[in-house]
């Protein structure tokens, strides 16, 4: 068994990256990405890859689950992933793994191929919480000179806090928004998580998110925008899928781009691009934006830290749900049916409370 | 003033101005900004749009845009925002322009110069940062197109103004102004040619009092020449349609050096969505105030307030002041001279005069002036304590100047150009010149001053050159009345 694998979409000199994508078959990087650096200096080097869906852009569910199954099969101890917009967590989540994602800004992508830039998240799906405290202490670091949206904070061991008591913390329970059928009702595996941390001595408190039911929507949207933008640069002009035999420079672009992204991937781009359009940037791109601002500033007021509600958030694990962690850029761990949602930087106790679940549960 | 009507017509111009900082790195990646480098070979994998790369600001650009912010009076945005604009071209690797639409960098300011005697001053809307896209290359391979990405992510800094020019003249003088600034205080080379220092023209013309006309973008002004041909160009041609009563669309058109005109390129129907979107890779661009005082500290003195200072200093003229503060090296090589010799209006005449005469003969910069301030002063000194006459001491600056000598007091022994300043000598050649001029005297003494003119002329033949001009004057008036 491997120690580590990754998702073809993380660079490395050694491995191809085509991001599953023809546009980019047989791409082979001169540089490696910043996160499969630090394993490899950490002695947790990546032994191969696996591939999901395009551009790791969530789009095919059965290719977004290889990664777990190559961890559930036993083909690896542990894989790098692109969270994204959560969808490896609830992969993971639905065979019985754990994914951990931290913070946005603690993991470079720099060498991460770029999806949704303010969604993208390497993110580790591993057996065990342990393992994945591990692994996210190792791949966490700044990396200022390759990413300007890594965060300037001294490395930190993710793991200080696991096996201690998690007696006296709040664990804040999701209240469904009303009349609304978005995933927030409680089914047996959060009552469950839930009766199995108050036994170990989690205060529990109601938390209520009134946009929360909005989150995956509009991830979705912001998502469609950013990788329309990012997937500009794949013309066929100077690496990647190239058309042959083109009459012009506007059928060079129409054809290689046609031809190299797959069908799901070019309907995106249109829905990116259209919501981007002069006229309806106003009416989707930033009426999105302020969405997505809305619910941040709910769960970072139910998370804040010190003056928060609740120290950690307990979720169901489904599609609705999986994408709200990203709304605020905070740090999640899915388990086996359930998400725990962290407060900003605060990995080490968010770890700490999914490992004391994932013990109790054993 | 009001501004010149051109058949009726007035002229609006505003520009747009791209000055390439000079930065030793892009404005996003590592990579070298050196000029003249083999294709391709200063483009890094962010230059190319690698997958996985990111962008990371370059302070030293950002430092460059709050100098010229500061040097133009601006407000220094505390907080800006980059965004992507996108369109597809071979030279732009990433499919968008990093710029800065919403929020730039430096806001408002402006820019006063001198047309003729009056002072303008044109106001700023805004600077902003920017990356340039990489270069096309049409006429090296035949059917085939060469991209050149080694200016792929230079620094830009787009400079905005009102529509506050009112002529050709004036819209030239603005331009080189906003030149010598961004020269005087170091963030671009200003080398046109090169295109660090690329200049958009929007021109319109009205009928005074009407709302501003249809207005059409000059591109690839790329000397003040062309810039002012360009535009006259266009004016006429546009007063030539509206008299024809023929209406014209916005558009875009390309100054041709070869053919003095200009042509369209696009129209505003064919103008592009750039569908511009916040970066996400790139956080707002925070400045703090202890930035702006840290590079208000590196500010030079600027050329309006040096040239008042010249004026104060040395009695200078406005017109001397505003003549030497062109650039920084012609302002400093005038003040040592005027160190060297003591006589600031006689440096100031020269350093204008037969040193810029020179410089521009031979299309030289001050950096490769060939007499140095120390010489010059020396020459000065020279001509101010009577040893040799102005025009001998030019025949002096032509041998400093071509390298025949470079002492100047060997080279007027050598030439033997020193005056004669020895009152017996001169009086025997003045009596020797009496005595074979007769009729002249008796001209002079008859009332006509050209004849006396004559004497010193016929006095100065005699001595070859060499008599002190003065001393002659004071000399035969004493003797004739």
């Amino acid at each position: 068994m491997k120690a580590l694998i990754h998702q073809d979409v993380f660079v490395h000199p050694q491995f191809d990256s085509p991001a599953a994508s023809a546009m980019l078959e047989g791409y082979r990087s001169p540089f490696i990405a910043t996160v499969l650096q630090r394993l490899a200096d950490a002695g947790i080097p990546t032994e191969g890859t696996v591939a999901a869906s395009e551009f790791g852009a969530g789009l095919d569910s059965s290719a977004d689950s290889a990664p777990a199954q190559a961890v559930a099969q036993g083909q690896a101890a542990a894989v790098l992933v692109n969270d994204h917009l959560g969808q490896m967590r609830l992969a993971a989540s639905a065979q019985g793994l754990c994914c951990a994602r931290p913070s946005y800004g603690r993991a470079s992508r720099y060498g991460l191929i770029a999806s949704a830039s303010s969604f993208d998240q390497a993110a580790v799906i591993t057996r065990t919480v342990a393992e994945s405290a591990r692994l996210l202490s190792a791949l966490c670091g700044a990396d200022l000179e390759h990413d300007a949206t890594s965060l300037n904070l001294p490395e930190e061991d993710f793991s200080r806090l696991l096996g201690q008591d998690v007696k006296g913390l709040k664990l804040g329970i999701l209240t469904p928004s009303t009349g609304s059928g978005h995933g927030g009702e409680e089914d047996s595996a959060t009552t469950a998580a839930r009766q199995a941390l108050q036994a170990q001595g989690m205060q529990t408190v109601a938390i209520t998110l009134p946009h929360h039911a909005w989150a995956a929507q509009v991830a979705n949207l912001l998502a469609a925008a950013e990788l329309s933008s990012n997937l500009v640069r794949y013309d066929g002009v100077r690496y990647g899928h190239r058309a042959k035999d083109v009459d012009d420079l506007q059928s060079l672009y129409e054809r290689s781009r046609s031809e190299g992204f797959g069908a799901a991937i070019q309907e995106r781009i249109l829905l990116g691009t259209h919501m981007l359009r002069e006229g309806f940037y106003q009416r989707y791109y930033q009426q999105a934006q302020k969405v997505r601002r809305l619910i941040a500033n709910e769960l970072l007021a139910a998370l804040g830290g010190q003056t928060g509600q609740c120290d950690v958030l307990l979720t169901p694990m489904n599609a609705e749900l999986a994408a709200l962690p990203t709304m605020a850029g905070l740090p999640a761990v899915a388990l086996p049916g359930i998400q725990l949602i962290g407060a900003g930087l605060q990995e080490a106790q968010l770890l700490q409370v999914a490992q004391a679940l994932q013990a109790s549960v054993r | 003033m009001t501004a010149p009507l051109i058949h009726g017509y007035e002229v609006v111009i505003g520009f747009e101005t791209h000055a390439q900082l000079a930065t030793h790195t892009k404005i996003f990646s590592r990579a070298s900004t050196a000029f003249g480098a083999e294709p391709n070979t200063q483009a890094s994998a962010g230059c190319l749009a690698l997958p996985g790369t990111l962008p990371v600001m370059n302070r030293e650009a950002v430092t460059c845009a709050i100098k010229l912010g500061l040097a133009l009076g601006s407000h220094i945005a505390p907080r800006s925002l980059f965004d992507r604009k996108h369109y597809f071209y071979p030279d732009l690797p990433h499919g968008y322009q990093i710029s800065q639409l919403d929020i730039p960098v430096v806001q408002g300011g402006e820019v006063s110069f001198y047309l003729g005697e009056e002072k303008k001053t044109v106001r700023l809307v805004r600077a902003h940062l920017e990356a340039d896209a990489g270069k096309s290359i049409h006429d090296e391979f035949p059917s085939e197109t060469g991209i050149d990405l080694n200016r792929a992510g230079m620094p830009l800094l787009e400079i905005v103004t009102e529509p506050d020019m009112r002529s050709s003249a004036e819209a030239v003088a603005y331009a080189k102004a906003l030149h010598q600034i961004v020269t005087w205080i170091g963030v671009c080379d200003g080398n046109m040619q090169e295109g660090s220092f690329r200049c958009d023209a929007n021109v319109s013309v009205r009928k005074p009092g009407q709302p501003l006309g249809t207005r059409r973008e000059i591109k690839n002004l790329n000397s003040f020449r062309n810039m002012q041909i360009a535009i006259d160009y266009e004016i006429r041609w546009q007063i030539e349609q509206l008299e024809d009563g023929l209406s014209f669309a916005q558009a875009t058109v390309l100054f041709d050096p070869d053919t003095g005109e200009t042509r369209a390129m696009r129209t505003k129907e064919d103008a592009a969505d750039y569908r511009y979107t916040p970066d996400p890779d790139l956080p707002p661009l925070v400045i703090a105030p202890e930035w702006v005082e840290q590079v208000k500290a590196t500010l030079p003195e600027l050329p309006s307030a040096m040239a008042a200072r010249l004026v104060e200093q040395y009695g200078l003229p406005e017109y001397d002041a505003t003549t030497l503060t062109q650039s920084q090296a012609m302002a400093a090589y005038f003040e040592a001279t005027a160190a060297a010799c003591g006589q600031p209006k006689l440096a100031s005449n020269w350093v204008m005069g037969e040193i810029s005469r020179r410089l521009n003969a031979e299309e030289i910069g001050m950096d490769a002036v060939q007499v140095s301030s120390a010489q010059l002063g020396q020459l000065i000194a020279r001509i101010s304590d009577g040893t040799i006459s102005n025009n001998a001491a030019k025949q002096v600056f032509e041998a400093l100047w071509s390298g025949e000598g470079s002492d100047v007091d060997a080279v007027i022994e050598a030439k033997g150009l020193k005056q004669m300043n020895d009152t017996g000598a001169l009086e025997a050649i003045i009596d020797e010149v009496l005595a074979n001029n007769a009729a002249n005297i008796e001209q002079y003494k008859a009332g006509k001053d050209k004849a006396f003119n004559a004497l010193v002329g016929q006095v100065m033949k005699a001595s070859k050159g060499k008599a002190n001009p003065a001393q002659v004057n004071a000399l035969l008036k004493a003797k004739l009345d």
